[in-house]
């Protein structure tokens, strides 16, 4: 009897039931996953903080048009906005008969983008953004665009995420005053893994939505034969809707390496999107061409909440890890052009090479202005 | 609070399981034609609707523009009739030089692309018909035709009748917005409403340096309308702020 027959029949014996150890193991980790603690902290931060930008860049240049658009003088297209079918809580919160109360609700909308922006009391700020925010475009059914809708299906989502874990009044005042004390507690708290549970389920639907927008909208361009041809960004820069500089427009159009390159880029970064994000390196040019593609569509056909909202969710891809190392490096540099530019020479801390060549920042009789980079300088050269 | 390894297999089965019902839900409303779609659109729409076409298969080639004429009763109690006024012109002024546009850029541009989808979806005498007017000769003056009288019509015509009620709704609600508008354009008392839609194309990728259009798309030109419509002053100034916003700098 080989050593696996005798374990098998050990375990009858006792009762209990081998699990495959790789299919275990998967399991174990991913609930670890799941449970431990929250992930993508940075990137939901940024993306509270992106979300708020591209929702004002939606509602500040409307403002002078709000009544026209969603308002008192929107009348006529009540019969086809109340097809669509939208919850009550969502239609009453914007006023199609009286202008005060339609301006309240607008002014109330900014100000929970403001908040949300910051990060105050996210947790219950993200549930009142999305009222309000669903309750004006439920107003009109011919104004949103891939954008608004991207923002109102993760909304939900992100109302069981951590958004101000980092860069956020809360997590500021956390650090003043301590963490909050919760509103359940007792037998009722809700558990930390719990908590972390959640969190890390809205990632995941978050990251799931992206790719599914990504994929559904390579394989339609892939059916279109201007996208194959590779003609098709010329078609978008010379539709009057979008050209917001049209110099600018014609100036790219007329340049045919961008115009195959950019279509083609299009198409098969989104169609390889998830199969890019597998491997580090390759994710990182996936987030790269496709924010690049974002900021371009944003720029030259002034879709930016879209390309704002569709940014903020490809960031959810970087891990808290890499995060921390960019934020390490970054202050690094500037703590590097802050010390050149106040002592026109290279400080010894940010020279790991030899000994040698440390020195003449001694050698000169110069010393650096911070006191921690002395001591920092000093400790270098006495190792 | 650390969780248990029971509470922490129960938490990732909850996510799984949340996950994998969004998944397949979200698939069948963006994979058309299947069976399901339909069931599980009305049930999470419009919320969860999406669609993720983005530009495409078919990339938009034709710029298409609401324009109107209007006529009221002047002084000496004739009908007198304007020329034409390019709204979506007006309205994507605010596109122009402007790195974040106001939504009015979308309004009529997206009402006119559903309102000729569902021209397109008739037949073509009803195409005809409502290329007429709706208005007509009673005893000494005029008035609209009733709808039922109009809907009855254009449904003799075929076996369309979802099709035919479809766009005489959008066709109502564009006599009621054309009547604001021209109310607050040309302040006077709107008497009957028309419009049509003018479309134009830049040259194909092939041709795009050429010099002369290649392409010259015909207006489809809509008949009058009889204007009903509220003029309350508090939404025609608001319609009249946005022209005075906009208009002149169209």
């Amino acid at each position: 009897m080989s050593k696996a027959q005798r374990l098998k029949k050990a375990a009858a014996a006792s009762g209990t039931r081998t699990a495959k150890p790789g299919r275990r193991s998967v399991v174990l980790r991913f609930a670890g996953w799941v449970t431990t603690e929250k992930h993508s902290t940075y990137s939901f931060a940024l993306l509270r903080i992106v979300y708020g930008a591209g929702m004002l860049i939606f509602l500040l240049p409307s403002l002078p048009d709000r009544h026209y658009l969603w308002g008192v003088a929107s009348g006529w297209v009540e019969p086809e906005a109340k097809r669509r079918g939208w919850w009550e809580i969502f239609r009453v919160l914007f006023s199609k008969d009286n202008a005060f109360l339609f301006d309240v609700a607008y002014g109330v909308l900014i100000m929970l983008v403001l908040i949300f922006i910051i990060g105050w009391r996210t947790k219950w700020v993200t549930p009142l953004l999305l009222l309000f925010w669903v309750g004006l475009q439920s107003n009109s059914m011919l104004l949103t665009n891939g954008g608004d809708t991207i923002m109102r299906i993760t909304l939900v989502f992100l109302m069981f995420a951590d958004l101000s874990q980092k860069w956020s009044l809360d997590a500021w005042l956390a650090s003043k005053r301590g963490a909050p004390k919760p509103v359940l507690r007792g037998r009722l708290a809700i558990p930390a893994w719990l908590g972390s549970g959640l969190h890390n389920t809205a990632l995941m639907l978050c990251c799931y939505q992206i790719i599914l927008v990504y994929v559904n909208s390579g394989i339609y361009k892939l059916l279109g034969d201007e996208w194959r041809n590779g003609s098709a960004v010329y078609y978008s820069l010379v539709i009057d809707e979008f050209r917001g500089f049209p110099l600018l427009s014609d100036l790219v159009w007329q340049i045919t390496p961008i115009v195959f390159i950019a279509s083609w880029v299009s198409i098969y970064v989104q169609l390889l999107f998830p199969l890019m994000l597998l491997w580090r390196p390759t994710r990182y040019l996936a987030l790269v061409l496709i924010m690049g593609m974002h900021l371009s569509i944003g720029l030259l056909l002034g879709l930016w909440p879209f390309s704002l909202a569709m940014i903020a969710l490809d960031l959810l891809f970087v891990r808290d890890s890499s995060w921390r190392r960019a934020i390490t490096w970054s202050s690094r540099l500037v703590r590097l052009t802050w010390a050149v530019l106040s002592t026109q020479k290279i400080p010894a801390e940010f020279i790991t090479t030899t000994r040698e060549e440390a020195s003449p920042v001694e050698a000169s009789g110069e010393r650096p202005l911070d006191p921690l980079q002395e001591a920092q300088t000093d400790e270098r050269v006495d190792a | 609070m650390k969780a248990t390894p029971r509470q922490s297999k129960s938490m990732a089965i909850i996510a799984a399981v949340i996950v994998a019902i969004y998944v397949v839900v979200s698939l069948i409303i963006v994979i058309p034609q299947n069976p399901l779609r339909s069931a599980v659109s009305s049930a999470l729409s419009p919320y969860f609707s999406q669609s993720w076409r983005v530009f495409a298969p078919n990339i938009m080639k034709v710029n298409s523009d609401l324009s109107f004429q209007a006529a009221w009763y002047n002084e000496d109690g004739e009908l007198e009739k304007s020329g034409w006024v390019n709204i979506t012109d007006i309205e994507q002024a605010t596109v122009t030089g402007n790195l974040t546009p106001s939504r009015s850029q979308k309004q009529t541009w997206n009402a006119v692309s559903t309102y000729v989808g569902r021209y397109n979806d008739l037949n073509d005498e009803q195409r005809d018909r409502v290329r007429d007017t709706f208005i007509q000769v009673e005893g000494d003056g005029y008035d609209r035709i009733p709808d039922e009288e109009i809907v009855g019509e254009l449904e003799s015509y075929g076996e369309n009748s979802s099709d035919v009620v479809r766009f005489m709704r959008y066709d109502y609600m564009l006599m009621r917005y054309v009547t604001q508008f021209a109310t607050a354009y040309y302040g006077e008392d709107i008497e009957r409403v028309r419009w049509k839609v003018e479309r134009t194309r830049a040259n194909d990728f092939e041709h795009r340096f050429d010099e002369n259009a290649q392409f010259d798309i015909p207006d489809i030109v809509f008949g009058w309308r009889q204007s009903i419509a509220n003029t309350d002053p508090e939404i025609i100034d608001e319609f009249r702020d946005l022209i005075e916003r906009y208009g002149h700098r169209s």
